[in-house]
Formats: structure tokens, C-alpha cells, sequence
């Protein structure tokens, strides 16, 4: 009696559970996305997977009871008419893919849910009103971390024990240096490093203060994550930069170093897309991305790059390897 | 009997006589119940699993004396640990008499090492080999401390900051029926993992809910049917944690569940 009952009852949990689906499939709704990137970037494929994964994975299937429309900003640093065109689809709720295309789409819309992922910190770029609760049609998952500046500067001394100059390269226009600033300096007293801000426009003037920073031994180099840079070839000329006047340099994201950056520390960008994915399912069933806290992120990574630490003439030490998400030989 | 049953329920719901209709509902009703304790005996399960995991995880950190290791090997190995075990967001040793040597951590270093003599973290650690500390908030997700004193008195103690995030999947992943949720209070009946998020950063205390009342005290009948945080009636179901004293709820509107007894 007590097995029948049991088996009956994970029978019809199974059952049931597919009914509940099905019947969110009564209407098939539409989920915008605007990424930023191109299709062809394996890195934003990837973005775009584990954000599809993880809603299909919550009952929401592309075809079936969802339908996507994606589309991608490519290198256009004013994705407004690709913002203008997704918000005339009228979707049930648009996924943003960081800072530039989130502000193009609350530029269009102040109705529409919009979950942002891949941007810094939302209430500077005037998204939410507060952190808890946002407060508008606008949510999402920040990479908004600022004691990660400390961190930069402990990996970097760690890795270029030489250090003595460290140099923070921002665009003043785009990213949010300050936030990272109070950390960086107290780090910087601890480590007993001088700190040098390097705000720059253009490839030219990433150049100059490279070389400038190469000059004497000791120095080295902070990327704050940033709009701009990581768009348009700016970080490939930072790499090169780097590499020709041997300086080590650490960067938020993992992809600089794959292309031949030295060390990144940051947030992992798919994991707060993945937890977009819970976001998407939520407000689809009712709920209000005004009172959706913006989430912190929570997962970080490590990636090293000991083809360009042999180059600078670096050991790195245990202490890194171990750590390291990823290790490129 | 169970084949009359079984034509019973075959049988077109017309022609059912009141009570049959009335005793059917009642079996729905138990049914629902047993798959909802079902479902937060599982999460309970993976909760403490989960806890456990990263317990015997640090426990290698605590298997050298102070005196048999140096400094950088026990960072090595503390490295290695949060390298392990992803929740891990920070991990301090302390030596036998309670004071930090060490502390790696996935953000910053916060500076100056502290003095834990008198602190729960470690005197509790000592006295029980393992201590839980209570669930708190750091950038907007739920954290507690976990510590762990190795077997010989000189090993020392380790104290992790753990990050219970995990807790948000393992009932973001539950679904029952259309509008079934799950939620875990902490040992205090303030909510730690819910799927409306805005309830956990309120910290919001359960414990007015009749059903997370009757949990908490124990011993009497567990209340079925309760009342969710907006006042509506559910089918309620809950499960311990082990040893944390946490309680894992999964509850359905009782019309969701009348609508499915009919």
C-alpha cells in the first residue's frame, strides 16, 4: 500500500509537472535579447547558450513556448535603431547584454522588463534607483564588485614582484574608475605601490602611457573593465602595448587573456547570464523587475597566460596556478 | 476493495455518489501532501549534503599542527580549498589560541588579522569540532560562518565564509504544479531562500505562519494546511536540515489543489 501510494504519487508529479508547462505554452511568449558583440564571437555564442539552457531548463523552450529575438550590436557603440527595432517587436520582456545596450533600451522603453546582464554598476549609469529594489521596468545582474580594484593590484604584485608603478587605464567617459579607486588605493599603501591614473580616448593615447609606464623597471598595469576598451580593437592595442614595452598587465575579463593578456580576475560573465535565465522566468509568471533586487556577482575567475609571463620574463608562482581557472601554455 | 476502487474511479464522475466524490478528494489531498514532503525532504537533503561536503572539505586544512607546517603551506592549501569548493568565498586560520595567521580571500584582503579567543567561531569550534554560525547578508546574498577545529588541539581552527547562494537554485529548481513553492528558514524562522527574492533581503520572519510554527516547536501534529506570507491558503509540507536547524517548506494553493481533486 505505502509503495503504491509512494509510486502513484512520483507518477503523477511528472504528470503534473508537464501539464503546468504545457500550460504556460497556452501563449507563446517573446523574449528579446540584444547582445553585445558579434555572432561569430565565441564568447557571446556561449553567453547566448547557457542564458538558453537555463530558461529552457525552467520550462521555457525557444520554438515552443518562447520565442527569441536576438540581435547582435557587433562593434556599434550606439546600438539605438537595433534598440528601437527589438522594442517595436513589443516582447513580453528584453534580456540586455551590458551597459551600452541596456541604456539604448530604457532610452526606448519604460514599460518593457528589461534584465541586464555585463555592466558595472547600475545605479552610476542611472538604471535603478536602488539596488534592492530597482524600482522602474529595469533589473538585473551587476558585475559590480569594488573591492575587486585591492584584488587587481595583490595578483598583480604577486605575479610582478617588482612592482613599484601601477598604472589604472580607464576611458573617463565610459567607465566607472571611482568605484574601484577607495580599494586600488588602499591596496596600493598595503602593497607599497604608487598608483597613476591613466585615462585614455584612443588607441594613441593607450600607446603613450604604456610606453611611458615601460620606461623604468617596476611598472605595471591595471585595465578597469570598461565599455569602450572592450570594444573596437581597444584591447588588442593594449595587449600589443603591454608585450612591446614589457609590462605586466591584469584585466577584468578572461578574453584579453586568451588573446595574450597576462592575468584577469573577475566575475564569471556566464554565470550571471545563466542566473538571468531566473530573472526571464519570474517576471514571464508575474513578477516585477521593480521590486527584483539587482544581483551581486558571486562566482569569480582566474585566467593566466604563462606564454606572455615567460615573455615579460615572469615566474608565476604557485600561489596563481593554483588558483587559476584556466591556464594557457 | 481496491478493485472496486479502481472502477470507482474509472467510473464518470456523474454518477458518483457524494461521499465516493468527498473520499476521492481527501486521497488527492494526502497524495499532494506526500509530494510536497517529498520535495523539501529532498531539498533538505541536498542543503545538508551540501554543508557537509564543504565540512570535510576544510577538514584537510586542519590536519597539520601549527608547529609541523609553515605559513605558506597552510596558504597553499587554503588557496587550494577555495579553488575546491566554489562557495568558499574566504577561509581564515587561526592558531590554538584562537588568534588569525592567515586568511585568503576571493575579494580583497580586508586588512589587520583579528584575535577570535572569545569569539563563538572559535571557542564553539573547539568544544564541538564544528561550528554553524548564523545566517547573515554580504552584497545582497545570504553567507554564514562555518568552523572546523582539527582533531589534535594544536591543529587550530578554520573559519570559512560561505556563500549560500545554492540554497536560491535548490528552490528556484522545484516546481510543483502551476503556483507550488518552496522556501528554507534559518534556525531563527527568518526566510534565507525564497523564490521571491525580495522577501529573503527584507529577512523576513516566518514565524507568524502557523505551519512554521508548528515545525519549529515539534512534538504536536504538523500543520497541513497553512497560510503563505499574502495570506492565501496552501497545502504545506516541510523537512529539516540537519544539523543546521533549518526547515525547507514546499507549499501549493489549496485551490490549485481542489481544482486538481476534482
Amino acid at each position: 500500500m505505502r509503495r503504491r501510494e509512494f509510486i502513484v504519487g512520483l507518477g503523477s508529479a511528472a504528470a503534473w509537472s508537464l501539464a503546468a508547462r504545457a500550460q504556460q505554452g497556452d501563449r507563446v511568449r517573446r523574449v528579446g535579447v540584444l547582445m553585445a558583440g558579434d555572432e561569430n564571437d565565441g564568447e557571446a555564442k556561449t553567453f547566448v547558450s547557457a542564458f538558453t539552457q537555463a530558461l529552457a531548463d525552467l520550462g521555457w523552450t525557444d520554438g515552443r513556448n518562447v520565442r527569441m529575438d536576438l540581435r547582435w550590436r557587433g562593434s556599434d557603440p550606439r546600438p539605438q535603431a537595433l534598440a528601437k527595432e527589438l522594442v517595436g517587436l513589443q516582447p513580453d520582456i528584453i534580456l540586455a547584454n551590458g551597459i551600452l545596450a541596456t541604456v539604448a533600451l530604457q532610452r526606448e522603453t519604460r514599460t518593457i522588463p528589461i534584465v541586464f546582464v555585463g555592466l558595472a554598476d547600475p545605479i552610476a549609469s542611472g538604471l535603478v534607483a536602488q539596488l534592492d529594489r530597482p524600482g522602474g521596468n529595469i533589473t538585473g545582474f551587476a558585475l559590480l564588485e569594488p573591492t575587486l580594484g585591492g584584488k587587481w593590484l595583490e595578483l598583480l604584485s604577486e605575479i610582478a614582484p617588482g612592482l613599484k608603478r601601477a598604472a589604472i587605464m580607464f576611458n573617463p567617459d565610459t567607465a566607472l574608475a571611482s568605484t574601484y579607486m577607495p580599494s586600488l588605493e588602499t591596496a596600493a599603501r598595503s602593497l607599497k605601490v604608487a598608483l597613476i591614473t591613466a585615462p585614455v580616448h584612443n588607441d594613441v593615447e593607450i600607446e603613450a602611457a604604456i610606453v611611458a609606464l615601460g620606461r623604468e623597471p617596476g611598472g605595471g598595469l591595471v585595465v578597469v573593465p570598461d565599455g569602450f576598451i572592450n570594444i573596437g580593437g581597444h584591447s588588442a592595442a593594449i595587449i600589443l602595448a603591454a608585450a612591446r614595452n614589457n609590462v605586466p598587465a591584469v584585466y577584468t575579463q578572461s578574453f584579453y587573456v586568451r588573446d595574450g593578456g597576462l592575468l584577469s580576475y573577475g566575475p564569471d560573465p556566464v554565470d550571471s547570464d545563466r542566473r538571468a535565465a531566473t530573472y526571464v522566468d519570474r517576471i514571464l509568471r508575474g513578477a516585477k523587475p521593480a521590486e527584483l533586487p539587482v544581483q551581486l556577482p558571486t562566482k569569480f575567475e582566474m585566467v593566466v597566460n604563462l606564454k606572455t609571463a615567460k615573455a615579460l620574463g615572469l615566474t608565476v608562482p604557485q600561489s596563481i596556478l593554483l588558483r587559476a581557472d584556466e591556464v594557457i601554455e | 476493495m481496491k478493485r472496486r476502487e479502481f472502477i470507482a474511479g474509472i467510473g464518470s464522475a456523474a454518477a458518483w455518489p457524494l461521499v465516493a466524490r468527498a473520499q476521492q478528494a481527501d486521497r488527492v489531498r494526502s497524495l499532494l501532501l506526500q509530494i510536497l514532503r517529498l520535495q523539501a525532504e529532498g531539498a533538505a537533503r541536498d542543503i545538508g549534503l551540501f554543508i557537509k561536503e564543504i565540512e570535510s572539505q576544510m577538514g584537510w586544512t586542519t590536519q597539520l599542527t601549527w608547529s609541523a607546517s609553515t605559513i605558506e603551506q597552510r596558504r597553499f592549501d587554503a588557496l587550494r580549498l577555495l579553488r575546491q569548493v566554489p562557495a568558499n568565498d574566504e577561509l581564515a586560520q587561526l592558531d590554538p589560541t584562537g588568534k588569525e595567521q592567515l586568511r585568503v580571500s576571493r575579494l580583497a584582503d580586508k586588512g589587520e588579522y583579528s584575535d577570535y579567543s572569545h569569539d563563538p567561531k572559535f571557542t564553539e569550534a573547539v568544544a564541538k569540532k564544528v561550528y554553524y554560525g548564523p545566517v547573515y547578508f554580504f552584497r545582497q546574498s545570504p553567507h554564514m560562518t562555518l568552523s572546523v577545529a582539527g582533531t589534535r588541539r594544536d591543529a587550530g581552527v578554520s573559519v570559512a565564509m560561505v556563500s549560500l547562494k545554492v540554497l536560491w537554485d535548490v528552490v528556484s529548481q522545484i516546481k510543483v504544479g502551476e503556483r507550488g513553492q518552496a522556501y528554507v528558514i534559518d534556525a531563527g524562522g527568518r526566510v534565507i531562500a525564497h523564490p521571491d527574492i525580495s522577501l529573503v533581503l527584507g529577512n523576513t520572519d516566518m514565524t507568524k505562519l502557523a505551519q512554521v510554527q508548528a515545525a519549529r516547536t515539534g512534538g504536536a501534529e504538523p500543520v497541513q494546511e497553512g497560510q503563505d506570507i499574502h495570506g492565501h491558503k496552501v497545502l504545506s509540507a516541510f523537512a529539516p536540515v540537519s544539523p543546521l536547524g533549518w526547515l525547507v517548506f514546499v507549499e501549493l494553493p489549496v485551490e490549485e489543489a481542489d481544482a486538481l481533486a476534482q
